[in-house]
């Protein structure tokens, strides 16, 4: 075992963050909602061949977590998750649109749920002009204009999605089918685990840094107790965040029996680490911390957007719990 | 990231399974159950005939050279099935002070019987009134001549009716600031003027109250310094918190074992489909073990190339809280039955459960309370000014 990147995440981590930095500051954040989505700082991401990764369906997911953790972290404003599942689906089933979705040429949106038929809240819905999910037996890629843009309290994306539509191709189906759209929802939990573990990380920082810095009854908030334990176990929630989001990975990487078992529980407990430090965070920033002049209310709205987008959290529990009874406990 | 245990380790773990298999006899578990006091003779001997007790040490202090996370997985798999060890896991954080401090003459003398599972050491730092605070201790060592006399009480002297030795904190300079005036001890337990009371636990555990009254100590077994006692118990308590052998390894024994406990019992009690309720609180309570054991293993493996402080005092932290919150729930789920104890008609794995959740309650509090860990994590970890 090795508790730590090693050198070429390390690096990928490094030049993704300095990139952000530079490029998504908390402005840009601001001046892209309420749609959430910012199409030149897409181009530049998929530019640089973050997404390409992706298309390596075989490994490749611990490299996704490094990036899209990093993305989390500055709540860039980009179709990321549904592009990563995309273009991994598409190209499972060797299909031409993986590339282009890959590039950043077409923005996609995966349905999560298997069946089809009703509309789904599709958090990129209302950017992507091709819609890809589970259509009875079969996975189907549906070319459609984008849909009205939906007001929502994380800014994303959003909008009504089906697929229905006359420019319908199969690209799967069958038992092939169900087995790709049941490893998108592995690997959608993975990377949905990976931005809000960056998001929690952020949260914390922006916390720490207002706690340290204000001043009342002639110290700082930081030094009492209160504030600082309950800070010391977000921070304790976060770190654990992030080892589980690491191991859901390298073990989806490895399709290791447990893999799907562990990326339940990761984005479970991700869920929880990221609304607690969001909501402390901005707990602790007292009467600033509502008013929309900071920053912290921006993540507080995300973190309860991103964890909730894909479905009741308490699912993912429920599926842990049957794979406990299934084998006795939790080996 | 890499998650894959080394070959090496797997290895170990089959060798120590099967060893637990073999040596962690029901009645070596009802012995310790039945008089609380979670050691074993004949388990220990079985260890040190191995060359396991003292494993991670170099081969000619009686060790094996194993790392950390072997050391881990044997305790992990004695735990599994509730081996008593206390007597081997408190010895081994005294041990680890003596060779970072003691003398070659005390090395010499102690550790060889550790190794070789003759002897062992009992923890004294606590006191009535210096627990959290143990840098408050009042028991008091005086100079006499190449003596020391020594003169007080410590509580949660854990295996003192067991030990040759207790690792004694005691008071050396009363005018200066209270972490300088300390001084570490090895007390044999046989000296003229000691007492040992037990002190019975919720948690079916015995431990101790010892009495010193003008104890005779020669100044051989002095542990470090004269005045550098703090140093010498961080060692320890480092090692305590950062190692294989910290609480937290068996903490989780008792989180893993309650979860499959609670599960069985309620897939027993019900063969239609569980709800969805039921389920959801069985993922959360395997969640939160699968994260717990994460935290605990990295730290073990930061062991190897640092002392892990913040990281493992995380882990302490989460494990104690998250197992108090589950073992609770846990007897919810069970229902009425999960109250039974041992020997009673319909009791849950023969009383298991309510055993586990008496034992959580110290859990929190012994080997750093929660509220210090926390004050470690924001301190050292997050840079608060508390």
């Amino acid at each position: 075992v090795r508790f730590e990147l090693d050198d070429d995440r390390r690096l990928l981590r490094e030049s993704t963050a300095r990139f952000l930095a530079r490029e998504c500051p908390i402005t840009r954040v601001r001046a892209s909602e309420p749609t959430g989505h910012d199409n030149d700082l897409w181009k530049e991401i998929c530019g640089l061949g973050l997404v390409e990764v992706a298309l390596d369906t075989s490994a490749g997911l611990t490299d996704l977590v490094v990036v899209g953790q990093e993305l989390g972290r500055r709540l860039a404003p980009v179709p990321y998750v549904d592009a990563v599942l995309a273009a991994r689906l598409l190209a499972l089933a060797g299909d031409d649109g993986a590339q282009a979705v890959a590039s950043g040429d077409v923005i996609a949106a995966v349905l999560r749920r298997a069946g089809g038929g009703a509309p789904e809240l599709a958090p990129a819905g209302a950017v992507a002009s091709v819609v890809v999910g589970l259509d009875g037996g079969e996975l189907v890629a549906v070319d459609s204009p984008p849909g009205e843009h939906l007001d929502n309290v994380g800014s994303l994306p959003a909008a009504w999605r089906d697929l229905r539509g006359s420019r319908r191709r199969v690209v799967a189906s069958g038992p092939e089918a169900r087995g790709a759209h049941a490893r998108a929802t592995v690997e959608a939990r993975i990377l949905t685990s990976a931005a809000l573990v960056g998001l929690a990380q952020e949260a914390l920082r922006l916390g720490l840094e207002h706690v340290k810095d204000r001043h009342q009854f002639g110290v700082p908030i930081g030094s009492f107790q209160t504030v600082a334990h309950r800070l010391a176990d977000c921070a304790t929630a976060v770190e654990g965040a992030e080892l589980i989001t690491y191991k859901a990975a390298w073990s989806a990487d490895r399709r290791t029996d447990d893999a799907e078992v562990l990326a339940a529980i990761a984005v479970a407990f991700t869920t929880r680490a990221a609304r607690a430090a969001a909501s402390e965070s901005l707990h602790f920033h007292g009467g600033y911390g509502y008013t929309l002049e900071y920053d912290i209310q921006l993540h507080f709205r995300r973190a309860q957007a991103w964890s909730l987008i894909g479905g009741d959290p308490h699912d993912a529990l429920v599926e842990v719990g049957r794979a406990v009874v299934a084998s006795g406990g939790w080996d | 990231v890499d998650f894959e245990p080394s070959e090496r380790v797997d290895r170990f773990r089959a060798e120590a399974a099967e060893f637990a298999r073999q040596h962690v006899t029901p009645e070596v578990r009802a012995r310790a159950r039945a008089t609380g006091t979670m050691h074993s003779w004949a388990l220990h001997r079985a260890l040190a005939e191995r060359r396991w007790l003292a494993a991670a040490w170099p081969e000619d202090e009686g060790g094996l050279g194993r790392d950390p996370l072997e050391m881990m997985v044997v305790l992990e798999e004695l735990h599994r099935v509730g081996a008593p060890l206390d007597g081997w896991v408190v010895t081994m954080s005294a041990a680890s002070a003596v060779r970072a401090h003691g003398s070659a003459e005390l090395r010499h003398e102690v550790l060889r019987p550790i190794a070789d599972g003759g002897a062992l050491i009992a923890i004294g730092f606590t006191e009535p009134d210096a627990g959290s605070d143990v840098a408050a201790a009042r028991t008091r060592a005086v100079r006499d001549g190449d003596e020391w006399i020594i003169t007080g009480q410590k509580m949660f002297t854990t295996m003192a009716h067991e030990a040759r030795w207790v690792f004694l904190l005691a008071r050396t300079d009363q005018d200066v600031p209270k972490h300088k005036g300390l001084t570490m001890f090895l007390v044999p337990t046989v000296s003229p003027g000691i007492e040992i009371e037990p002190v019975l636990t919720l948690g079916g555990e015995r431990t101790n109250a010892t009495f010193y009254t003008d104890v005779r100590v020669a100044d051989s077994m002095r542990v470090g310094d004269v005045n550098d006692g703090w140093n010498v118990l961080m060692t320890s308590l480092a090692f305590e918190r950062g190692s294989a052998f910290g609480a937290t390894s068996s903490f989780l024994g008792t989180f893993d074992s309650a979860l499959r406990h609670a599960t069985e019992a309620v897939v027993d009690a019900d063969g239609s489909e569980l709800d969805r309720s039921v389920l959801g609180r069985l993922g959360e309570a395997a969640m939160d073990l699968e994260v717990a054991r994460l935290l605990n293993h990295r730290s073990i493996w930061l062991a190897s190339r640092v002392t892990p402080d913040v990281e493992a005092s995380m882990a302490k932290l989460f494990v104690t809280e998250r197992l108090q919150h589950h073992v609770d729930r846990l007897l919810d789920l069970v229902g009425p039955r999960a109250l039974l104890m041992e020997g009673s008609t319909g009791a849950v794995s023969d009383g298991e459960l309510e055993q586990h959740l008496r034992h959580s309650t110290v859990t929190t509090i012994y080997g750093g309370s929660s509220e210090v860990l926390r004050n470690v994590v924001a301190r050292r970890g997050l840079g608060l000014p508390v």
